[in-house]
């Protein structure tokens, strides 16, 4: 019963004069399959899409559709921001590539990259407006993309401004600083839309921020909350796993990916990255809650319902954000509610979402190169080795990125997960041996040969490898009910894999390794398939 | 909410819209940031006036560093444990030319037990270079340094290079190419250290594309036909559906793979530098290096 309070509480929060047009909370619940309105396609993270109309028999006949390369000209852009003609500005251009998921909305698609946003005609790929932001600055490393509300489009910038435009036209309503480049922070997260709350998140790891997640109002941009990733007072859970306020303020975990949902717990998913400073943990002595870490949020409320921690006092830059997928499915016979993680550490883990209980712990790469921990502890944690912390000596030590922020695939028809992975050890030393480390505080240097490199089909239920496929390490994935996984090589092939052997059975050369997660629609009864590679969105159909 | 003109040297304006840019904020992430004609940013370590930079440190360890650190990170051992790296103020200066701290030094905040200064102009700007320049060099990750320490134990590490484990000695001798490996080396910990983890070679699986000249530690790549001819080079590219390799002239061969065919072998001759990375510890790794260094 309260569950169902809480999703009509959710559903209301929608204005009725915006439900007509655009996107509202029933396609958020339900995405049709002509849609794609938020990040991940839909709440779960999982990207599987239910359409088949490509599958195993035919999808040897898929063919391009259109492509579409970036126009970055700014002139005849929309141009956003604060300033004068005349002023100097950022133009980011030179290595532009497609990391964000394009929402597709009553036939448009909305495409982002730093400073840039463009809608296109998902038909044609053709493009009917083009946004620019005046830029302070930042780093410029990535745009995730938009969240869409009714008719109004919501996205991030490298100089942390919240950005509100109007999808029909392009032109924007309003624009909101979150956060101050000249901290240290840059943004690069798609704004997640939950009810009447725009949830954004930052990023920034070389001065030593403090990480944070907030909700804004749709219509004004008015903050409606703040989570800080570091505990605020005497009281609060983990506050005694910093040493002193000064640890705690500067204690980073950012929130650079989307979070996922669930509409009926009510949940917010928020995976968190490293403590700062990254390499140097001698000034923060202690577990460093919440960063690294699943944190489970009350959308309304911007309070924590629960955590895990799969990096406890990080050294190693493993920077947990990597996408918590939903899921539901049996645990030892019984139908459970679940969340499963593959994190950079080396680790992948399955989690009860409704308590955040841990059922499985097991190594996401070959387990030699996992070398930064001691085992799990009961609470299925790894157990940091302190022996590995980054030293003025040097230590050996694995695995290097096992993967990243590209997002990983569930499909309920294999009940495998799908990952890319990579796995190495390399020397770390610590540079600053201050009591008070700043900054990253550590470098690696060359390493001896790496492992294996490409995508993992892992059985949910055991850890296990079903199959590898070798090439192209972190990087975007997408299931079908079509029998098939959407992936790359890291030599340019977009490939169609067999979902239950691994075996390609449809490719591509593309002109770039893909460069964000493929996404899948239903366009006139036609089933296409999107892909962004470098500066070219690709999409693809059956030729019939 | 004015933009700042000296914000980054990744800056171009609008006009010259068509040249690439190197965004990138207060640099952070050891990315290059292009040389360009920009407007000269105090934040940016390699742009920053040295001279300026050196009268600042002294002004600052005379007239600063006693309550607010050597290194004006403030501290435990410090009067005031006021880190200046992290002070909002100090930050806020990016851009104003100094302007910022200049006007708070001459006010201090007396409630805080902040005197005032009387600097010139010129002296506040070079003690707000010089804390520029700190923050500079913990944010920039490209410029840090390794210390270059040495720690372990040269004859345990003369032990292992013998030994059964390492079997070092198998491939390697003192006298033969070690020989003179310190001055090789620079003397530096994580140099030769480095050398111990990967054999300074091509390690592992693809190794190199290109024309370089191939060592007697490149790895090698043998491809051999269904009809059983062997050709032999250097790895190129490979993925499910062609083979690239390296011919001993240079030149670049490819082949496609169909049914598995043609097969494809490297071999790595450095490969027990891979294999060791799992079996020595990293005292094992630290006295090699303080043995090896010993090898004039």
């Amino acid at each position: 019963m309260i569950i169902r309070h809480i999703i009509l509480l959710s559903l209301m929060a929608f204005p009725a004069s915006i439900s007509a047009q655009g996107v509202d909370a029933q396609m958020l619940l339900h995405p049709p399959a002509d849609s794609w309105p938020t990040y991940h396609g839909d709440y779960t993270g999982r990207r599987y899409s239910t359409l088949d109309q490509i599958g195993k028999s035919n999808v040897d006949k898929l063919t391009l559709a259109w492509t579409y390369k970036a126009d970055l000209t700014v002139t005849g852009a929309n141009i956003g921001g604060e300033y004068k003609d005349g002023d100097p500005i950022y133009l980011y251009s030179g290595n532009a590539t497609f990391k964000c998921s394009a929402l597709l909305v009553n036939g448009v698609l909305y495409a982002t990259m730093p400073d840039h946003a463009w809608a296109l005609d998902a038909r044609t790929g053709r493009q009917i407006w083009h946004y620019f932001w005046k830029s302070e600055g930042g780093h410029h490393d990535g745009e995730r993309g938009f969240g869409m509300y009714g008719n109004w489009l919501f996205m991030e910038t490298a100089d942390n401004f919240v950005i509100s435009l109007d999808a029909s036209t392009g032109k924007e309503r309003w624009h909101k600083q979150i956060a101050d480049v000249k901290r240290g922070y840059f943004s690069t997260s798609a704004p997640l839309i939950v009810g009447n709350h725009v949830i954004v998140g930052t990023g920034g790891d070389n001065l030593d921020v403090q990480g944070f997640l907030e909700s804004r109002d749709p219509e004004t941009g008015e903050l409606q909350w703040k989570w800080y990733t570091t505990p605020q007072k005497p009281g609060d859970a983990g506050y005694d796993t910093w040493p002193d306020d000064y640890s705690r303020t500067h204690g980073g975990g950012m929130t650079w990916q989307p979070p996922t949902y669930d509409p009926e717990l009510n949940l917010v998913y928020v995976p968190t990255g490293n403590p700062n400073p990254v390499g140097a943990g001698q000034g923060r002595k202690g577990d460093n809650l919440f960063t690294c870490s699943v944190v489970a949020l009350n959308p309304d409320t911007g309070k924590m319902v629960w955590y895990f921690q799969s990096s406890p006092h990080d050294t190693h830059d493993w920077d947990s954000t990597q996408v918590a997928v939903l899921f539901d499915g049996t645990w030892n016979g019984q139908p459970r509610k679940m969340l499963v993680q593959g994190t950079r550490n080396g680790y992948f883990f399955v989690l009860d979402r409704i308590s955040g209980q841990n059922l499985l712990t097991k190594p996401l790469v070959d387990p030699e190169y996992v070398t930064w921990s001691k085992g799990i502890n009961a609470k299925g944690q790894p157990i940091p080795d302190p022996e590995k912390d980054p030293s003025i000596d040097g230590v050996l030590v694995g695995p290097g990125s096992a993967t990243n922020w590209q997002p990983p695939s569930y499909s309920p028809q294999t009940g495998l997960f799908y990952v890319g992975t990579s796995e190495a050890l390399s020397m770390d030393y610590l540079t600053d041996t201050d009591e008070r480390p700043e900054g990253y505080g550590f470098m690696g240097a060359g390493g001896g040969g790496a492992g294996r490199s490409g995508i993992r089909a892992i059985d949910y239920k055991t850890g296990t490898m079903k199959w590898f496929h070798a090439g192209g390490g972190a990087q975007g994935l997408m299931s079908t009910a079509g029998g098939l996984v959407f992936g790359g090589d890291g030599s340019q092939h977009f490939i169609a894999f067999d979902s239950e052997t691994g075996k390609p059975l449809w490719h591509t050369s593309l002109l770039a390794n893909h460069s964000n997660g493929p996404q899948t629609y239903l366009l006139d009864g036609k089933q296409f398939v999107l892909v962004g590679a470098g500066d070219t969105l690709y999409a693809f159909t059956l030729n019939q | 909410m004015p933009l700042s003109k000296y914000l980054t040297a990744a800056i171009f304006l609008l006009a010259t819209s068509a040249l690439p840019s190197f965004a990138q904020g207060r640099a952070g992430r050891g990315g290059a940031v292009g040389a360009t004609s920009a407007p000269v940013d105090i934040s940016q370590s390699r742009t920053m006036d040295q001279a300026a930079i050196d009268r600042g440190a002294q002004l600052f360890a005379a007239s600063c560093a006693s309550c607010h650190g050597a290194n004006a990170r403030g501290g435990s051992k410090t009067k005031t444990d006021v880190d200046l790296i992290r002070s909002p103020m100090v930050l806020d200066d990016l851009g104003t030319g100094g302007r910022e701290i200049a006007d708070y030094l001459k006010y201090g905040r007396p409630e805080k037990n902040m005197p005032k200064f009387d600097f010139t102009d010129q002296q506040a700007f070079d003690i707000a270079l010089w804390l520029h320049r700190q923050i500079a060099a913990a944010s920039e990750r490209g410029t840090y340094q390794r210390l270059n320490v040495f720690s372990g134990d040269a004859k345990a590490g003369e032990a292992f290079f013998n030994g059964s484990v390492g079997k070092c000695s198998t491939c390697h001798s003192a006298t033969g190419d070690m020989k003179g490996l310190a001055a090789r080396s620079n003397d530096d910990a994580s140099t030769i250290q480095g050398l111990i983890v990967s054999g300074g070679g091509r390690g592992g699986r693809g190794g190199g594309r290109g024309a370089a000249a191939p060592s007697p530690t490149a790895v090698t790549a043998t491809v051999t036909t269904k009809s059983g001819e062997a050709i032999k080079g250097y790895p190129g590219s490979i993925d499910d559906w062609q083979i690239t390799i390296r011919l001993p002239d240079g030149q670049m061969q490819s082949f496609l793979r169909i049914d598995g065919w043609p097969k494809y072998e490297t071999h790595n001759p450095l490969q027990a530098h891979v294999d060791l990375q799992f079996v020595y510890t990293d005292a094992d790794i630290h006295n090699l290096a303080a043995y090896l260094r010993t090898l004039k």
